[in-house]
């Protein structure tokens, strides 16, 4: 660049102390006559370039078809796809609901009590050592509102008799335990099952709990007293 | 001068207000739809669902589209469970909206929607459910039309269940269809978290099973039953009877759908002598044994006191006292404790101040400050009279003498689960010691006489278990500055020597049998015996010591 400036200096320095040099001599050269000059030979057609041109301009445009196409395309399928996740969520929530409405302690409750079954009270423990502490109670209806055990209108024939003959004690300890308290079922013999108007079978082995009796409620308000002398 | 004018215009248009331009040509492609977060689920502490939000569907209907009203009305009756007639009503009314039913199952929309009936579309929306009805409805609480929780836990964690509301943006064509590449911003919605209960739902149920059976039994008023793990202080079961089903509020009675477990103030009666006993213990005034001269009557204060049933002189000792619960008795304890104590004691145990479990609308009671103290108040607070307690009070009174001697806030929310999945335990409840571990020891041992055939509750007898506990029956305020009725109480613990487990019935003003060892005790043998079962709590395998009730 350097080079270049002193031929092209700015025209007010013309005006400096080197002008008059530099103007000298143009005055005694004459000018060279101006001739036309031929245009060079192209080497190559324009019709490729613009082919070239036209060709992105059509990919591209193509490609963007494609890219809108495909974008529909998505969006279609995840209108879809949500619109079965949608029905799929709907169903499992149904579906959940009513495992949920069957798994309830009142559902249970009653199904148990259309089977004949009743709640228990307290089992007997066997300790380690094999003694066997406290004494299993016989199951009783709770309170005195309590609705005796229905036989379930659904299954005619399914008398409590018939449930009695037919289900042995451990059984009905294990429906019974799985009635009460469905988040533990019944390991530890912790529930006692008994039929109405029925001699239960006896305990199957390893069911330390399993006594149940014909006995149908022994909670009773009680009249009789032990003599409180005073304010209870 | 024109074309300035006109340049002006257009710089002010293309420069100064560009933003304002664009935004509202956007404005008019550009919609906005509010993602509703869904709520959080309340669980019981082993998991199970006891609120929960599902989808459903609103059937709605544009009158104006619908020509002959009959047919459509017709068809839609049966699925609706809706009379005919109806329905008919609110297809006829003018305009173009009209709800038909709220929040049905998303199956029966299905079913509705694949009758094409004109002018019948369905919108989404969601659904407050509570699977098992009734269930712990008290401490649930419930919401209201727009799903905000507005009483119990759902009004208590109100915040951590509602979560936040997302938004999504996008740019719509002339044909209201979304434009792919357009603006789209989305800010998912974050659910609401699990709040985790420390109620057990089979011992919820049959705790509420069995005070509703007790409440229509003996035709009370109203039932409660609290069941609280002393150590930790968590509640297992809070259970009030009447009750409600939230699942359909609008036929609840009003009265009912609060938790009376916390906000329900009377007199607690002779439970309250544990505390007078307790106070005794502690300052060493008195031992178990300790002989007291019981007379017929006693006047203190120039008021008469009398014991339950007349009696002649009784030569009782102190656990005499409380296993057949004498007022006279407890007086005369009271009087060696004099009211700067008992006051201390009173207000020890959690008296006269919310208990701190954390749910609304909970009542301090009504402890007299010390100065309000006349003549006879210490008398009277000795045997539970003259002071206003709530169910939860008391329970929490003896779940501090079951864990000996240090009273635990009792809690109800073990803790939430952020949507992320991330768990957080409840702060650790505050505790502080009320009386030594000797003098709990000694004063369940006491209480076990209670349980005796002796005593006032042989029917809270549980066989293979030890039980301590103690019974009370206490006149009611009728609210007019007398007495009415009575409030029949027993509260125990199992294994009295290791206790596990502390349960309190209380029955509100029954009219068939009023004693607590009479009405309240069996409720408690049947919801403690299930209790143990399902909680898998064997025998202590120790025998009770054997009691000295006379002298």
């Amino acid at each position: 660049v350097s080079a270049v400036a002193p031929l092209r200096k700015p025209f007010g320095l013309r005006f400096g102390a080197d002008a008059a040099p530099v103007e000298a001599p143009a005055t005694t050269k004459a000018r060279p006559r101006l001739v036309i000059v031929a245009p060079p030979r192209s080497t190559a057609g324009r019709l490729p370039f613009l082919i070239l041109i036209g060709a992105v301009l059509v990919s591209g445009l193509l490609m963007l078809l494609m890219l809108h196409t495909l974008a529909a395309q998505d969006g279609f399928k995840v209108n879809a796809l949500q619109t079965k996740l949608n029905t799929l969520t709907d169903t499992e929530q149904g579906l959940a609901q009513q495992v949920q409405q069957d798994s309830s302690p009142a559902k249970l409750r009653k199904a148990a009590a259309a089977l004949g079954m009743v709640p228990s009270t307290i089992p007997s423990y066997k300790r380690v050592h094999g003694r066997v502490v406290g004494v299993a109670q016989p199951a009783y209806i709770p309170a005195p509102a309590a609705s005796q055990p229905k036989v379930n209108p659904k299954t005619p024939g399914t008398t409590a008799v018939t449930t009695g003959t037919t289900a042995t004690a451990g059984t009905t300890t294990a429906a019974n335990g799985k009635a009460t308290s469905p988040s533990k079922p019944a390991t530890t013999g912790t529930t006692t099952a008994a039929t109405h108007h029925h001699k239960p079978a006896a305990p199957t082995a390893g069911t330390t709990s399993g006594q149940a009796t014909s006995q149908t409620s022994d909670s009773k308000t009680s009249t009789k007293h032990h003599k409180p002398t005073t304010g209870q | 001068m024109v074309m300035s004018v006109i340049a002006g215009r257009l710089i002010q248009l293309q420069g100064l207000d560009r933003s304002t331009y664009a935004a509202s040509a956007t404005d008019q492609r550009l919609h906005t739809l509010t993602l509703p977060a869904t709520r959080g689920t309340i669980v019981d502490r082993d998991g199970t669902p006891l609120a929960e939000t599902v989808d459903a569907d609103d059937i709605v209907a544009d009158p104006s589209q619908i020509s002959d009203v009959t047919p459509v009305a017709d068809a839609l009756a049966p699925l609706l469970g809706v009379a005919s007639t109806r329905l008919a009503t609110a297809l006829s009314v003018k305009g173009q909206y009209a709800l038909l039913a709220h929040a049905v199952p998303p199956s029966l929309a299905d079913q509705i929607q694949a009758l094409r009936l004109p002018g019948i579309t369905t919108v989404d929306t969601s659904k407050r459910i509570y699977p098992d009805g009734s269930l712990g409805s008290n401490v649930l609480g419930f919401v209201n039309a727009d799903g905000v929780g507005k009483g119990g836990i759902e009004l208590a964690y109100q915040t951590q269940l509602a979560g936040h509301n997302g938004i999504e943006h996008f740019e719509v064509g002339a044909n209201g269809v979304p434009i792919p590449d357009g603006e789209n911003v989305d800010k998912a919605a974050i659910p609401g978290s699990t709040v985790k209960l420390t109620l057990q739902r089979d011992i919820q149920f049959e705790a509420q099973r069995a005070i509703a059976a007790q409440v229509k039994a003996t035709n009370a008023d109203s039932g409660t039953v609290i069941m609280l793990n002393p150590t930790t202080g968590q509640v297992l079961a809070m259970a009030t009877a009447p009750g409600f089903n939230p699942n359909n509020l609008s036929r609840a009675n009003p009265n009912y759908i609060g938790n009376p477990a916390i906000t329900d103030i009377y007199e607690p009666g002779s439970v309250n002598k544990v505390i007078t006993m307790s106070a005794a213990l502690q300052d060493k005034l008195v031992t178990p044994t300790t002989p007291f001269v019981i007379p017929p009557f006693l006047r203190d204060a120039g008021s008469t006191f009398h014991d339950a049933e007349t009696h002649g002189t009784e030569h009782l000792t102190l656990t005499g006292i409380l296993a057949y619960s004498s007022n006279i008795g407890a007086i005369e304890v009271a009087k060696q404790l004099g009211p700067q104590r008992m006051y201390h004691y009173l207000r020890a145990y959690g008296f006269g101040q919310p208990t701190g479990i954390g749910l609304p609308g909970e009542q301090q009671g009504l402890l007299p400050t010390l100065a309000a103290w006349s003549g006879t108040t210490l008398p009277t607070v000795s045997f539970g009279q003259g002071i206003g307690v709530t169910a939860m009070q008391v329970a929490s009174v003896y779940a501090a003498i079951a864990n000996n001697g240090v009273r635990v806030t009792p809690t109800i929310v073990e803790g939430t689960r952020a949507p992320d999945g991330s768990y957080i335990p409840a702060p650790p409840p505050p505790h502080r010691r009320v009386i030594s571990a000797k003098t709990a020891t000694t004063l369940r041992d006491m209480m076990e006489s209670v349980i005796s055939e002796q005593g006032t509750a042989p029917e809270a007898a549980i066989p293979g278990y030890r039980i301590a506990g103690k019974t009370g029956t206490a006149d009611r305020p009728n609210g007019h500055g007398g007495y009415s009725g009575y409030t029949a109480t027993f509260v125990g613990m199992a294994p009295a020597d290791k206790p596990k487990v502390v349960c309190e019935v209380v029955l509100q003003n029954p009219r068939r049998g009023h004693f607590g060892g009479q009405v309240a005790a069996p409720v408690f043998k049947t919801v403690m015996s299930f209790a143990l079962r399902t909680l898998g709590i064997p025998p202590t395998f120790t025998k009770a010591p054997k009691a000295k009730l006379h002298w």
